[in-house]
Order: C-alpha cells, then structure tokens, then sequence
C-alpha cells in the first residue's frame, strides 16, 4: 500500500460524539453565543489594531515633541553661552582701550 | 465504518436520526428533516434552533475529526468542536451557503487547533487520554498501522500536522489549504512533501514499508 493510501486511512474521519449538537445547543440556551453584532467594538480585531495604531500614533507624536523640545533648549543654552563669551570679550577689550587711553594723559601730566 | 468521501462531502448520512432534546419548537421542525443545504442555512439563520442542530450534525464529523487527528484527545476535541461551533452560530449572518459553511468551519477549526496546541506546548502540557479509535474491524484495515500513522502524524509541528490533516483527511487540494491556513501555497506543498518524506523515513525505519 503506498504512502497516501495508508494515510487517508489513517486519517479518515472519526463519528463525532452523538450528543455534540444537543450540548453546543444548550450552551447557545445558556447564554454562551452572543451574536457578533451585539459584541463591544472591542472585541473586534479591527478595531483592537486601530487602537493600537492610535496607541502608537500618540506614542510617536510624543516622543517628536519631547525631542525637538530639548533640541530647542540646548540651542538657546549654546546662544547664551556664546553671549555670555562675546560680553565679556567686549568689556575687556574696553578696559584695555581705556587703559592706553589714560596713559599718555599720565605720562604728560609729570 | 466512516469512509473517505471527496472533497464537499456531507455527512448526513451518517446521522442519526432522532429529535434534538433541547431545541425550542419550531414550526420548521419536522420540515427540517429534509429541507436543501439552502434552506437549512436560512432557517438556521432565522433562529430556528433544529435546523442549526442539523446543520451541526451535518458537519460534526468534519470538525470533531480535524480536531481529534490534531490534537489527539478525544475530549479535548469534544470541546474543541464545540466552541467551533459556538463560534458559527455567532457568525451565522455571514455565511451564505454551504460551501461557505464548510470553508469557514474548516479554517475556524484548523485555527482553533493550531492555537490550542501552541498553548499547550506553551505550559508543556501533553495529552495522556488518546484513546484507540472504536468501530474499525481488524479484519479490513491495519488498525495498529493506522494508529501508529496517527501517532506520527502527531509529532508533526502543529502547522504541517494541520495540512497533512486537511490534505489527507479533507482531500483537499493545496491551493484549497493554502486558503483555508493562509499560508502560501508553496508552503503548503512543501510541508506536505517534507512530511510525507518523514513519515516515510519513520516508518521504514520501523520496517512498515
């Protein structure tokens, strides 16, 4: 006997249990077999990847808005300190500049 | 002796027939013993509780054996059958014909196994209540052969298990399980032609063939 034949054999169908129907027809009696239409919308897979994708959406959405947020941040730190650098680059220079200005007025004074 | 039958088969034949004990009366009731597959779905659909019990009886050895050569428990396939079709007369409204029933119960079913024994391997549960099948005479086929096919079948992984089970037992053609698994159908003639050659090798290692 070739291999096909001993499985078709092999796996031919078995008698379900005779009952099968009077026991799946007292669950529905019982209660057990909501109809689908009458099911929360949550119960639905399209709605659950929907809610997912919302999910995910805000996630991302939240996560752009935190990072261009410190993005602006660290900007305005680096303005400030390059600011705070050029100030005081300038009142040096002054004070050397009006250094040398009232030397020659010392040196004529004597 | 329940035999092969081809693809679309029925088993109406095989049903016994008595009343269903605890459907509602129906008007339709008595016409429900032998009302067209149509006309069965549409009172089905109706709310007529007998004429769902047929159509029940008229598939339950479909889905009853995919889950019993799947799992190899009878009463997990007892429960098995039952949410199965628990699960159709949620979705009764959207069946539209026989065909339709048929193709919906064998992907639900084939679904349903798949999950359960993911679930099982998952808590590393294995099935201690496989019983021999009753009502095979040893006198026309190789019953302990059978069985031990059907053990090895077993120890497929559960998706190539699921499509020799449809193939072999359904009959039904590769492109019909590649749309009932979703699966690609070189997937499926592949699993069936690793499986089979498996199953080859095991038993010619045992001397079978």
């Amino acid at each position: 006997m070739n291999m096909d034949q001993e499985l078709r054999d092999a796996l031919q169908r078995k008698q379900a249990p005779p009952d099968l129907a009077d026991r799946v027809l007292a669950r529905i009696n019982n209660g057990e077999a909501a109809p689908a239409s009458n099911r929360g919308p949550g119960s639905s897979g399209v709605f659950r990847w929907l809610a997912a994708a919302a999910v995910l959406a805000i996630a991302a959405g939240g996560a752009e808005t935190y990072y261009t947020q410190q993005q602006q941040a660290a900007e305005t730190a680096r303005v400030k300190q390059e600011l705070q650098v050029a100030l005081q680059i300038t009142n040096d220079t002054l004070a050397r500049v009006q250094s040398k200005l009232s030397q020659p007025a010392e040196s004529s004074g004597r | 002796m329940v035999t092969a039958a081809p693809f679309g088969r029925t088993d109406t034949a095989a049903l016994p027939a008595r009343p269903v004990a605890v459907a509602a009366p129906s008007p339709h009731c008595a016409a429900a013993q032998d009302v067209s597959s149509k006309d069965l779905l549409t009172l089905a659909k109706a709310g007529d509780q007998a004429a769902f019990a047929m159509l029940i009886r008229r598939h339950q050895n479909m889905v009853f054996s995919v889950a019993l050569h799947m799992l190899r428990s009878r009463p997990a396939a007892e429960d098995l059958a039952q949410e199965v079709f628990l699960e159709l007369y949620r979705h009764l409204s959207r069946l539209e014909s026989d065909a339709h029933v048929v193709s919906w119960l064998r992907r639900v079913a084939s679904h349903r196994c798949i999950d359960e024994i993911r679930r099982r391997n998952h808590r590393q549960e294995f099935a201690t209540d496989t019983l021999p099948e009753p009502g095979h005479s040893p006198q026309t086929r190789d019953v302990f052969g059978a069985e031990r096919l059907q053990a090895m079948v077993a120890e497929l992984p559960e998706k190539a298990r699921m499509v020799v089970v449809l193939r072999y037992q359904e009959e039904m053609e590769p492109t019909e399980i590649a749309s009932a698994l979703s699966m690609p159908i070189n997937t499926v003639k592949s699993h069936l032609r690793r499986s089979i050659a498996a199953l080859r090798e095991s038993l010619m290692s045992r001397g079978r063939l």
